[in-house]
């Protein structure tokens, strides 16, 4: 059944699969004119930059979490919406179902406990009330998959003035129904929120974070159901054009450090193996200042692969460090198979942390992104 | 034994004939009815497989009122209840205009993104990428796109990406092919479409033709709490079978005809089967005083029938295909006209029709060598019957097998009784009939043939007398291949005669019903309302009646809900069968009740007083039916509602066709040439006729239907002329010496060969005369039963005596076409020869 899911919407963010590439670069050129591009800094205002940017031809709503059961149970999930326009204008109709929207949206819960790993994917059009997603109320849904303001609109209700979402998503064997309180306002990323990709103008996402956000709520594996608690991210970003061809994937690393601060960083991988410089991340400190970290701040290195079972080796254990804060940190998955077989194989996988600030012994959770390592396999 | 197979052999090599006839007999009986089943089986194949494709794995399917079904519904199913496979569907007829006029194909109007759910659709998108992304692309982000299947495109000349005018509804629609199924054979009928598409065509915003569910037997009843007013939920499974159901008793008919010509081709093989015996006589006496067994030679001549059946059965099986490929487009086209969409690319050879036509053939060849075998088996040995004892014993038992043919003849009208509404009861009948009627057709000839000696003898001399007296005298030979003629050709006035009385039936029923004098409509309906009443102002049209057809989909079967605004004087147009017109008429009008059409009635077992229930907007309804009408509407699940009762419980004001009523009907051309123009501003291509052009259509459709019937029939009657072929060309064998004979008593040569083609006319005209109690008998069985019990018609027989006296004539030709060889070869007879052989 799947195989008449178009693979290449997903290419277009999940970076690139070697023997895909040049397929990739024709659809990121042709017709990119009329969208328009990511170039300079832009004033971001919330919550209306929750909502859709629908001019621009990609944008997703990306939310990661570490989670724990009252009995001390540890879960990860993740919920991903991306919105990608065909065309950068809807014709005119009377058919509600006319659309340039599509959606697609990934759902995974690791178990380590059980050494599962559960993934959903869904697709629709941004159309009929079908898929979308609002600015005011912010929502982003697909069929009843949906991430939206608890608050009903109300901003200044009993949650306080920061978001307050509910997360809602149930596949026919997990489920999970969460609430979402950001403790931090906005994080934006790269050039005040201008996150350049390579080195081409206009290759660049606008890109921002919510990245400490207080998550309590419930998640139903089959026939069980655990009460959870624990902390989420959200990565928000939205371009028309972003990789270059000779970038082959990305290493993306969100990690939650137990001294209330947090590490972002991403590490572009070009086809020759080597980092690319455009490679970059975001320190945001307890009361949510942000320090952009460029390439050349952050040393990187692989300490462990895994093998998957479907084929290709996956980098699974790290040491990251950032010389100028003193940082060192282990990074280690909570389980290693947490790779998603939706229409672009790629591995998003909760991670634990360890390391070093100065002499402290620090600690933490997060979650890491690796595309790239392996065939999709969805030609079939 | 291998003596026995060597005799076997010899004889056959030295008597091509006979062996020819006999593998042809059988050939020609396998063939039709391979032929029939495979058209009538790759239809049905195609029309499932089409309809699997298009139900995928969908069990249910949520359907609503004439409008569909509000798509917030579809909507709210996946945001609110999480339900996820489901899929909406859009749908409608559309056509395609080309050189033949319209092609017409059902628009599928999909959300590619929800089908992966249900459906597996496969797409050449001819770029050699075979890559998805550009249909969705192109389906998303240019309207005009569409996929038909490659047959499709080649049959429209159509190329990828080339652009070309589909009318949907009367408006011309811009429509570009991006892609083709790659499962031709499948979807055929399809013209693919995205949903937002189809409703932007249709002019349907908002609304669904239906929604495809998967459900499990658990989530029926929490799903069926969920469904708006107005709206059902069906099982998938319960439409395709309603959907194939009507066209059961068009098929059950055409493979009644096949059969028809497989036993016409059994009484040939019979024929050749007993000469091949009769002939042997003299060998099988010897062989017998040679210490062969009596087993032997039964075992001999049933091997010698297997082994014919089988070549006959294979050579069967090819003619047949090759045939079957001739009938499918007869077949299909039927279907398409009277049924629903059926693209058939090829014909569908399966291993059960083969084996049912090898089978027909060895067990036919089996049966037929049966009788004469344990004759010869029988036969002491070194005797060799003379022949005029063989006449004797013949002669002899006539009248018992004409009582035993009588006695089926009973049988096949207690049947008829005893049997209410089955068709197959009634095609069992129709055949006990027949056999019945074979069998004291000899016995009939036999005592025609002596009347009539004298009288020809008066008319034609010594000579004609002969030629007449020896019809009697040869039975023995004769008698099977007379029955075959007398067969094929009451079949012939039996359908003839159905077939007559059925059109002219249908052309009073026309006269009448079709009361406007112009009528214009929009074959998927929804006629312009500025259009409407832009024509109905035009000074010509004193008045106008509308009409509005919908079909419901019940898991019980379907019904064809006809919504007519009667034309004040449109009442008469239609014959109400049970009940007063006069207090009918204003009753229909004002309540809540409807008429059934007669069809309907016999199928749904409806009388006056009981109640259609049907899917109102508010939940289910029922209305108490009035009456029934004639109709001869071949879908036959008419019940006809007033407008005014359908606006009070449906909200949808489509309207498909208008009569207009014209002040002089002289103006009828005038008029449908203003309608026409009337169409082109409002951008609708409608299509207009007077009543005559209407009445001449349906009739024209109505032949189209009865063309492959006389196919079926002619071949019947071709399989006969090979059996009287046959048999004179034996008795010619067999009378050589007599025939030397008469030459040597100074008969010339074309007197011979005049005596031969007297007694095969004679054969004919007595077995044209013997076939007309049957083709009569048959003809009203066929009207009061068979028709009746497949299509609920009531038809009034007609015979018209054209068709007795041309079944006479039919026999007679066949029968001199079959004897001209034989008697020509008689003709040659040389004397001395002759009287020699023996």
């Amino acid at each position: 059944m799947r195989r008449l899911i178009p693979a290449v919407f997903l290419l277009l963010c999940l970076s690139v699969q070697a023997q895909q590439r040049s397929e990739l670069a024709e659809l990121l050129d042709a017709g990119d004119e009329a969208f328009p591009r990511a170039i300079e800094p832009r004033a971001f205002s919330f919550p209306a930059d929750h909502g859709p940017h629908p001019e621009f031809r990609n944008e997703w709503w990306y939310v990661t979490g570490n989670l724990e059961s009252t009995a001390g149970r540890r879960f990860g999930y993740e919920l991903t919406v991306f919105r990608f326009a065909l065309a950068p204008r809807r014709s005119e109709s009377p058919s509600a179902w006319r659309s340039n929207q599509v959606y697609i949206a990934h759902l995974a819960v690791t178990d380590p406990e059980e050494d599962r790993f559960l993934t959903d994917e869904k697709f629709s059009r941004g159309a009929a009330g079908l898929a979308g997603a609002t600015a005011a109320p912010f929502a982003v849904w697909i069929d009843d998959w949906r991430i939206a303001d608890r608050r009903d609109g109300k901003e200044n209700g009993d949650s306080g003035p920061r978001e307050a979402w509910s997360l809602v998503a149930a596949s026919d064997d997990f489920a999970l129904e969460l609430e979402l309180d950001a403790l931090k306002p906005p994080v934006l990323n790269g050039d005040a929120g201008l996150s350049q990709k390579s080195d081409q103008p206009g290759n660049a996402s606008y890109y921002y974070s919510l990245t400490r956000v207080a998550t309590r709520g419930r998640i139903r594996i089959g026939d069980e159901a655990f009460d959870v608690a624990g902390l989420s991210w959200l990565d928000r970003e939205w371009s028309s054009s972003a990789l270059d061809r000779n970038q082959v994937g990305w290493d993306w690393f969100a990690l939650q450090l137990d001294d209330g601060t947090e590490l972002m960083y991403y590490s572009l991988r070009r086809n020759d193996g080597s980092e690319d410089r455009n490679s970059a991340g975001t320190l945001t400190a307890r009361d949510g200042s942000a320090i952009k970290l460029d390439a050349a701040a952050v040393r990187l290195t692989v300490l462990d692969t895994w093998d998957s079972p479907a084929g290709g080796t996956y980098p699974s254990r790290w040491r990251l460090t950032v010389p100028a804060e003193r940082l060192t940190l282990e990074i280690e998955p909570v389980m290693a198979n947490q790779e998603l077989f939706t229409t672009v194989r790629y591995w998003e996988g909760a991670v634990d942390v360890a390391g070093t600030r100065g002499d402290e012994r620090i600690s933490g959770r997060g979650y890491v992104e690796l595309t790239g390592y392996a065939p999709s396999g969805n030609d079939e | 034994m291998t003596v026995v197979l060597k005799a076997s052999a010899g004889f056959l090599r030295r008597h091509p004939w006979q062996l020819g006839l006999a593998v042809l007999g059988i050939t020609a009986g396998v063939a039709v009815i391979i032929a029939v089943d495979l058209a009538n089986g790759s239809a049905r194949v195609a029309f499932l497989e089409s309809l699997d494709a298009v139900t995928g794995e969908a069990t249910h399917q949520v359907v609503g009122g004439p409008a569909g079904v509000d798509e917030t519904f579809y909507v709210e199913l996946r945001t609110q209840h999480g339900y996820t496979n489901l899929a909406p569907v859009v749908e409608a007829d559309v056509a395609i205009a080309n050189d033949d006029g319209n092609r017409v194909l059902t628009l599928v109007g999909a959300d590619l993104f929800a089908e992966q759910a249900l459906r597996d659709y496969r797409f050449n998108l001819g770029d050699g990428s075979g890559s998805f992304e550009d249909l969705f692309d192109r389906f998303l982000t240019d309207p005009s796109s569409v996929v038909v299947s490659e047959q499709t495109a080649s049959e429209l000349g159509l190329e990828l990406s080339e652009s070309f005018t589909v009318v949907v509804r009367g408006r011309e629609r811009e429509a570009s092919l991006v892609a083709t199924f790659a499962d031709s054979g499948t979807l055929g009928a399809y013209l693919l479409a995205d949903i937002a598409t189809a409703q932007e065509w249709l002019d349907a915003s908002g609304r669904l033709s239906r929604i495809d569910v998967r459900l499990s037997d658990d989530a029926v009843a929490s799903f069926t709490e969920l469904l708006p007013e107005g709206t059902r939920l069906l099982h998938a499974a319960g439409r395709t079978r309603s959907t194939l159901e009507m066209t059961e008793a068009f098929m059950i008919n055409l493979n009644a005809m096949s059969l028809l010509a497989l036993l016409v081709g059994l009484f040939l093989i019979y024929n050749s089967a007993s000469f091949t015996v009769l002939q042997r006589r003299p060998l099988i006496g010897t062989l017998r005083a040679l210490g062969v067994t009596r087993r032997q030679v039964l075992l001999a001549i049933v091997g010698e029938a297997v082994v014919l059946g089988a070549i006959g059965g294979i050579l069967g099986v090819l003619l047949g295909i090759w045939l079957g490929e001739n009938l499918l487009f007869f077949v299909t086209q039927s279907i398409n006209d009277l049924y629903f969409r059926v693209a058939v690319s090829s014909v569908r050879l399966s291993e059960l029709t083969l084996v049912k036509g090898l089978t027909a053939g060895i067990v036919a060849a089996l049966v037929a060598a049966a009788v004469p075998a344990l004759e010869a088996a029988g036969y002491p040995p070194r005797l060799t019957m003379a022949r005029s004892t063989l006449e004797g014993r013949t002669g002899r038992a006539l009248p018992w097998i004409a009582a035993a043919g009588l006695a089926l003849v009973a049988l096949a009208f207690l049947t008829l009784a005893a049997s209410e509404t089955s068709l197959l009861a009634g095609l069992v009948a129709v055949f006990l009939l027949i056999l019945g009627f074979a069998l004291v057709i000899p016995w009939i000839v036999a005592k025609l043939a002596v009347l009539f000696a004298p009288l020809a003898e008066r008319l034609g001399g010594v000579t004609a007398r002969l030629a007449v007296a020896g019809v009697a005298a040869s039975l023995s030979r004769t008698g099977v291949a007379v029955v075959a003629l007398a067969v094929a050709v009451s079949a012939t006035i039996g359908v003839s005669v159905m077939v007559d009385s059925f059109r002219g039936s249908v052309k009073t029923w026309l006269d009448r019903t079709l009361s406007a004098d112009v009528y214009f409509g929009l074959p998927s309906g929804g006629i312009d309302r500025g259009l409407i009443e832009a024509v109905t102002e035009l000074d010509a049209v004193e008045a106008y009646s509308t009409s509005r057809r919908t079909l419901f989909f019940d898991d019980g079967g379907q019904t064809r809900l006809i919504v007519i605004r009667m034309a004040p004087g449109g009442y008469g147009g239609i014959e109400i069968l049970d009940a007063d017109p006069a207090d009918v008429w204003p009753r229909w009008e004002r309540e809540d009740a409807v008429l059934v059409s007669e069809p309907y009635a016999y199928r749904s077992g409806l009388r006056r007083d009981d109640a259609v229930t049907l899917p109102t907007d508010a939940g289910r309804r029922a209305f108490p039916v009035l009456g029934t009408f004639q109709s001869y509407d071949i879908n036959g699940s008419g019940v006809l509602m007033s407008r005014s009762v359908f606006d009070r419980h449906w909200t949808d004001t489509t309207v498909d066709s208008l009569g207009l009523y014209l002040s002089d009907a002289a103006l009828s051309d005038a008029v449908v040439a203003e309608v026409e123009a009337l169409g082109r501003r409002f951008d609708q291509r409608v299509f207009a006729s007077s009543n005559a052009g209407i009445r001449d259509l349906s009739l024209s459709i109505f032949d189209r239907t009865f063309i492959i019937t006389d196919i079926l029939y002619w071949l019947a009657l071709g399989v006969a002329i090979v059996g009287i072929f046959g048999a004179m060309l034996a008795l010619q064998l067999e009378r050589g010496r007599e025939l030397g004979l008469l030459r040597s008593l100074g008969m010339t040569r074309s007197e011979l060969s005049g005596n031969i083609a007297i007694q095969t006319g004679t054969i004919g005209a007595l077995a044209g005369l013997a076939a007309i109690p049957l083709g009569i008998a048959m003809a009203w069985v066929l009207i009061e039963v068979i028709n009746r019990r497949a299509f609920g018609w009531q038809i009034a027989m007609d015979v018209a005596p054209g068709f007795v006296a041309g079944g006479v004539v039919l026999a007679i030709a066949a029968a001199l076409v079959g004897g001209a060889y034989p008697a020509w070869r008689a003709g040659g007879t040389e004397p001395a020869l002759a009287m020699r052989e023996e």
